[in-house]
């Protein structure tokens, strides 16, 4: 693959890794929040609450691991243009 | 007032909070998110092909992606596992609360059998249940007949006296469990031998229905719950901007039997549409006369007896012609929306299978006793801490969507009605409560009930009056 058209390549991979991070953030964001009262009151609710955060840990590391790859791919872009240029 | 609204029924033994329900629907939400974004992602990894010649950074991108579609994974099975678990927990809380009620049910047919074994005369009269109520209305009306005019009164008087503990949602457990436990306390003065009732019960023989069949059978004997003939007049025509919206759009079209210029009981309001059969929406308002002796209004005690016995009460014989009168069909669609009588003569109309009815609204309805077919949505709507919905007894109609809530927090004002969780107004902002509401059966019964929008409908509004004719 010659520069040009990994750069193309990865051009069409930053744009769609923009595009999935705002989903995998809009997901983040319908995780209830446990902290405004859930539907249980006591060790039930600690319980559900621990869950809940766990999703919500896992959410916020699969939106951050996103982000990530999109600024490695900004990284990489730069790279390949700096090597063409 | 509380917001908490509970939500259950439709079909299923699922009960739970609406918050339960909702957190449960955002966890699928997020589920259903994550395996999408992660279907995404692999299609986005598949773009560049790890080489010798791709810069690190790149390769590192790469690694960040893969990491992505674990977590994305993981994410899709934390929150599907949780969303189960909430359904689950949903319907363990309805299994359980179903179990509870038959206990009770049970345990209060005992009580009431050995009520009426040992102390037959004290039983029935100290039982706090309608039918008892009832039953001494009619003994009352016997044995003062030149004031059977006042017996009315003297109910509305001895409500108001005791609001507070009537407005009790354990008050209203007790009263639904004592209606069903009436026909023991009776076998257990007939000396029935035990758990007869139950077998017959079971078999659908002994009902909330037929015990007030017998109310009205024994009180027709001494002229009350006598039914009359009915005519219906339109009073008055005129045109609404659109069609309702909602639940509570249609509890505010709702008439006002008391407060109305000519005390109009019924509207209807007939929907054209271009190019579209007519639709029909009939408002049914509550009792306006608590007379055991029938008067000239037929939304009375009489017809509340005689409908809860599933007999042609004059307030349905009303409705009927006044349908038939609006131009409704056995053909034409149409959505029912009554207030306590009106609610349980909205429900007989779509249990009969007379009528095209494609929806019915109750608010503060005796009417769960009333099995509707399951494919007419069926959204009744019940205070905790009204008494009226419980002299139906317990709900058998397990497909109505039933939504729940206490109008009145332990210690508020309760102002001078004799029963103020049964009026229109906390109805109204219950039924504002449930439009808002993401419960999924509830929403789909309600859009079930709507019209498409931009479909340039014109409304026809009539209100008609009902009379009893002929009485004896």
């Amino acid at each position: 693959m010659t520069d040009a058209a990994l750069l193309a390549v990865l051009a069409v991979q930053r744009m769609a890794l923009a595009q999935l991070a705002g989903r995998v953030s809009a997901a983040c964001a319908r995780v209830p929040d446990a902290s405004a009262g859930g539907p249980w009151r006591g060790p039930a609710s600690d319980i559900y609450d621990g869950r809940l955060a766990e999703v919500s840990r896992v959410a916020a590391a699969a939106s951050a691991a996103v982000m990530a790859a999109k600024d490695l791919t900004d990284r990489a872009i730069a790279t390949v243009a700096d090597g063409v240029g | 007032m509380s917001d908490e609204l509970t939500i259950s029924g439709g079909g299923s033994v699922a009960v739970a909070t609406g918050t339960l329900i909702d957190h449960a629907q955002s966890l699928e939400s997020v589920r259903d998110e994550a395996a999408g974004s992660a279907r995404q992602l692999a299609g986005i990894d598949r773009l560049v092909v790890a080489t010798a010649a791709l810069p690190a950074v790149a390769i590192e991108a790469e690694r960040e992606m893969d990491s992505a579609r674990a977590l994305l994974g993981e994410l899709e099975r934390g929150a599907g596992f949780l969303a189960a678990a909430l359904r689950l927990s949903a319907d363990a809380y309805g299994a359980a609360d179903r179990y509870a009620e038959r206990a009770m049910q049970q345990l209060a047919g005992r009580l009431g059998y050995a009520a009426g074994f040992f102390l037959p005369l004290l039983g029935v009269l100290l039982a706090p249940s309608a039918g008892v109520v009832i039953g001494g209305l009619v003994v009352a009306a016997v044995v003062f007949p030149d004031q059977r005019g006042d017996l009315a009164r003297q109910l509305r008087t001895w409500l108001g006296a005791h609001t507070r503990s009537l407005s009790d949602p354990f008050t209203v457990g007790l009263v639904r469990m004592t209606v069903m436990s009436v026909d023991n306390v009776a076998a257990g003065v007939l000396r029935v031998p035990p758990g007869t009732t139950e077998a017959l019960g079971a078999l659908g023989v002994v009902t909330t229905g037929s015990t007030a069949a017998v109310i009205v059978t024994v009180g027709n004997q001494f002229g009350v719950f006598a039914e009359t003939p009915v005519t219906v007049r339109a009073t008055s025509t005129s045109a609404r901007d659109s069609p309702p919206v909602g639940l509570a759009a249609r509890v505010d079209r709702l008439p006002s039997p008391q407060t109305g210029p000519l005390g109009e009981q019924i509207i209807i309001d007939r929907i054209q549409t271009p190019g579209e059969p007519d639709r029909f929406e009939v408002y049914i308002g509550g009792t306006a006369d608590w007379s055991v002796i029938a008067s000239d209004e037929p939304l009375d005690m009489t017809s509340n007896v005689q409908a809860i016995a599933e007999l042609p009460a004059g307030s349905y014989r009303a409705v009927e012609q006044a349908m038939a009168d609006a131009g409704v069909t056995a053909h034409s669609d149409v959505v029912v929306t009554g207030h306590s009588q009106g609610g349980l003569i909205a429900t007989a109309l779509a249990a009969s299978g007379d009528y095209s009815v494609r929806g019915v609204v109750t608010i503060g309805a005796p009417a769960g006793h009333i099995v509707v077919p399951s494919s007419i949505p069926v959204v009744a709507i019940e205070h905790t801490d009204d008494l009226v919905p419980a002299l139906a007894g317990v709900r058998t109609n397990h497909d109505a969507i039933l939504v729940e809530r206490r109008a009145f927090e332990p210690g508020a004002d309760l102002g001078d009605s004799p029963l103020p969780a049964h009026e229109r107004a906390p109805y109204r902002e219950t039924a504002a409560l449930a439009d808002r509401s993401t419960d999924a059966k509830l929403t789909a019964a309600i859009r079930s009930m709507s019209y498409r929008e931009g479909a340039n409908a014109t409304v026809t509004t009539t209100t008609y009056l009902a009379e009893r004719v002929g009485r004896g």
